[in-house]
């Protein structure tokens, strides 16, 4: 019995919770602490190591976009060379290579392609977002649907309208098509329906505006993140793009960038400026990169926060 | 052996009788029935409408003179047939203070989106400002609606959001500006004007909601459920200042909530509301005092009225215990009164003690054993199990009371009713 008293004593929870908590953290803090900071540099090591992954391509090309013909041709370097500028002066003053008309040909298309996919898919996506329509279902799928015919056979028939047209070296051409595009539309409906309350469409009737006052005060900036997600892979999208320029603009003055890549293909590899060639790849992706740093600033999560109580 | 089992087996499924929670699965419809099912809800709720839309015309309806807000005969019916709202007819005056009330599904949102005009009215007449209103888009009718959700533009500041309905009118810059500012000093939201709506509290995003509405100074402001998320506190401190509001806007406001204590505080007229239908329309104390049936006294006032089964001969009425009182004969008399009715007593109407009422009524005093007590701080809600009911009294909480203390009380009867039990109408 007298062993039994001092199991049955209450003791106060507080002061044995308060005793046995440092005592675990007298424990194993060191162990702990050092467990924490090896995973975290292994971690680290590694996000480096990927982080390196995707910039050496980028590195090199500047590398080599910095090196004369023999210097690329003899060994392969980290170290920037010194013929940049010249590599530089050369790409720009080729007879039958229009470079700087290229790159505003292509910036010019991808912008009004990127701009006007955008505004259009979101006003689609709005549509079909907030309004009850008639055959709505079937307008979604059909618009879906399109995303399984292969972009080359839809710009066969393009070509083909074209032709009969003589409809050839026009940007219109190239960027009006653009604006249907069913993925664009598919990632802002997506996000429309998942970010977006109705509840404030209807204040804004309320309030007196009309329904493109609304995309356009409203929506459009609610759509911000979306938006720049889509220019960004729109503007690439089209700056990359090759198949349908090439088949529709011949005219040396209307080339973008990506036909003059491909040009390469038909010089001899003997002649091969190759510090030209890399300078060109460089400036190629120099927009996009440019376009990328702009852009990614509005995609800002949990833009919606407050306006419906959650 | 094992195949005489297996029989056995397969017939004990086969008539096992279904378990208590086991409900049958209901059959599963093919595509086609299931479009054609749709089709002909589709077409019922057409014939439906079409039948009230032939009545409408042939109606020859005219608002009153005095009438600014003129429901007539409102109704909503859905493609999917649900008939939300039927018959629903009100005259609102100017500076009136209407409040829809009742429960879940009543269809007293619907109503308020209809005369926002943002959902569609089946059939019907409404009239706002003597204007027919049926067909105008809501950014045409001059309304002002604050939402249950706030429904705040999220990427806009305060200033902004307040001024968002100005800047659609058009007006000039010094004008927004007075304008914005005056709301924001009434509702007491000037320091966050730049702020943007995730940056503020609850209550402070409501007053934006509602900042929003009053801006426009608009022919009426409709307000749907404003104070439901918001904590108990900030409900009550903010129903007095939209009441002010009301008052110093000399505003027309409906207002709908499924709180009866917002309808009785705010309310110059209360319309109540259950399955789509109104059950009566009068002011908060008529409304309190005389309830047209079962269900506006049971949802009117908390806590709730007390109901009793009993049987009602010459005046006498008899509860399910054998316990009987007679009534009041200013009550009763000359009235055609069924043998089986349910009598109701408001919980307000039945004192603690033998108090002047157990000498006016001495049948009407009872005893009963407590089974709960709820103390408020300066009074009680008593349970006592009366009648064979919960019965809930409020009780005076000068003395200590605890489950399975004994109570008397007694009943002020000239404040109780009679419910016939057939169609749940008022007797008295």
């Amino acid at each position: 019995m007298a062993e039994n008293t001092p199991m049955v004593t209450p003791t106060p929870i507080a002061p044995q919770l308060n005793r046995s908590t440092p005592e675990k953290k007298k424990q194993h803090p060191k162990s702990e602490k050092g467990v924490l900071a090896l995973e975290r540099t292994l971690v680290y090591i590694f996000l480096i190591l990927l982080t390196l992954l995707c910039l050496v391509p980028f590195w090199i090309l500047f590398v080599n976009a910095s090196r004369t013909t023999p210097e690329i041709r003899s060994s392969f370097s980290f170290i920037p060379g010194g013929a940049f500028f010249t590599n530089l002066n050369n790409l720009f003053h080729t007879d039958n290579f229009p470079v700087g008309r290229a790159l505003i040909n292509s910036m010019l298309i991808a912008f009004c392609s990127a701009i006007l996919s955008t505004y259009f898919s979101a006003l689609t996506a709005y549509a079909t977002e907030v309004y009850q329509f008639k055959l709505k279902k079937f307008v979604e799928t059909f618009i879906l649907a399109i995303m399984m015919i292969p972009t080359q056979v839809a710009t066969m028939g393009l070509v083909m309208i074209c032709m009969q047209a003589n409809l050839f070296n026009q940007f219109w051409i190239i960027i009006i098509p653009s604006i249907a595009a069913p993925t664009v539309y598919f990632y802002m409906k997506q996000y429309l329906a998942s970010v977006l309350p109705y509840e404030i469409v209807e204040a804004a009737r309320v309030d007196g505006a009309g329904e493109l006052r609304i995309f356009h005060t409203i929506i459009l900036p609610i759509l911000k993140p979306a938006i720049a997600v889509q220019f960004i892979f729109a503007y690439v999208a089209s700056w990359n793009n090759y198949f349908m320029p090439s088949m529709l603009l011949n005219d040396a003055k209307k080339y973008t960038i990506p036909i003059l890549i491909g040009q390469l293909q038909s010089s001899s590899p003997d002649t091969f400026d190759l510090g030209k060639i890399y300078m060109l790849m460089f400036i190629a992706v120099f927009p996009t990169l440019l376009i990328y740093l702009i852009f990614s600033r509005g995609i800002i999560k949990n833009l919606t926060n407050g306006a419906v109580k959650g | 052996m094992s195949e005489e089992k297996t029989e056995v087996k397969a017939e004990e499924k086969k008539e096992a009788p279904l378990g208590v929670n086991a409900q049958p699965k209901p059959k599963k419809m093919s595509r086609s029935e299931r479009r054609a099912a749709d089709k002909a809800m589709k077409q019922k709720s057409k014939e439906e409408i079409d039948a009230l839309l032939k009545r409408d015309a042939e109606d020859g309806w005219l608002a009153p003179e005095d009438s600014f807000v003129s429901l007539h005969n409102i109704n909503k019916i859905y493609d999917n047939g649900f008939h939300a709202v039927h018959d629903f007819s009100i005259d609102i005056k100017q500076h009136e203070f209407i409040v829809f009330v009742g429960p879940s599904g009543c269809g007293k949102s619907t109503t308020l989106r209809m005369i926002a005009g943002l959902e569609d009215i089946s059939s019907g007449t409404l009239e706002i400002d003597h204007e027919y209103m049926n067909d105008v888009a809501p950014k045409d009718r001059n309304i002002a609606m604050v939402f249950q959700s706030y429904a705040l533009y999220p990427h806009m500041t305060v200033y902004n959001n307040i001024a968002f309905p100005l800047k659609i009118m058009k007006l000039p810059k010094a004008e927004i500006d007075r304008r914005v500012m005056e709301a924001a000093r009434i509702l007491q939201i000037t320091p966050y004007l730049d702020r943007k709506p995730k940056a503020l509290s609850g209550g402070q995003r409501q007053r934006v909601a509602l900042g929003r509405a009053i801006v426009k100074h608009a022919k009426v402001l409709l307000m749907d459920e404003p104070l439901s998320n918001l904590d108990a506190k900030l409900r009550v401190q903010m129903r007095s200042e939209i009441v002010k509001l009301h008052n110093s806007l000399n505003a027309t406001t409906i207002y709908v909530t499924h709180d009866q204590t917002e309808a009785m505080t705010m309310a110059t007229r209360i319309v109540i509301l259950k399955d789509g239908y109104i059950q009566q329309i009068g002011t908060p104390l008529d409304i309190f005092n005389h309830p047209i049936n079962k269900f506006v006294a049971g949802f009117i006032g908390s806590p709730a009225m007390n109901f009793y089964p009993v049987l009602f001969e010459d005046g006498d009425i008899s509860f399910v215990t054998g316990q009987k009182i007679h009534l009041p004969e200013e009550l009763w008399k000359g009235k055609d009164i069924p043998h089986k009715a349910t009598f109701g007593i408001r919980p307000e109407d039945m004192y603690e003690g033998r108090g002047k009422f157990a000498e006016l009524y001495p049948d009407a005093c009872f005893q009963s054993k407590v089974i709960l007590a709820e103390l408020l701080g300066n009074e009680y809600y008593v349970h006592t199990d009366f009648g064979f009911q919960d019965t809930v009294s409020k009780f005076p909480s000068d003395q200590k009371l605890a489950p399975g203390d004994k109570v008397t009380f007694s009943m002020n009867l000239a404040h109780c009713h009679l419910f016939n039990d057939e169609d749940g109408k008022a007797i008295f």
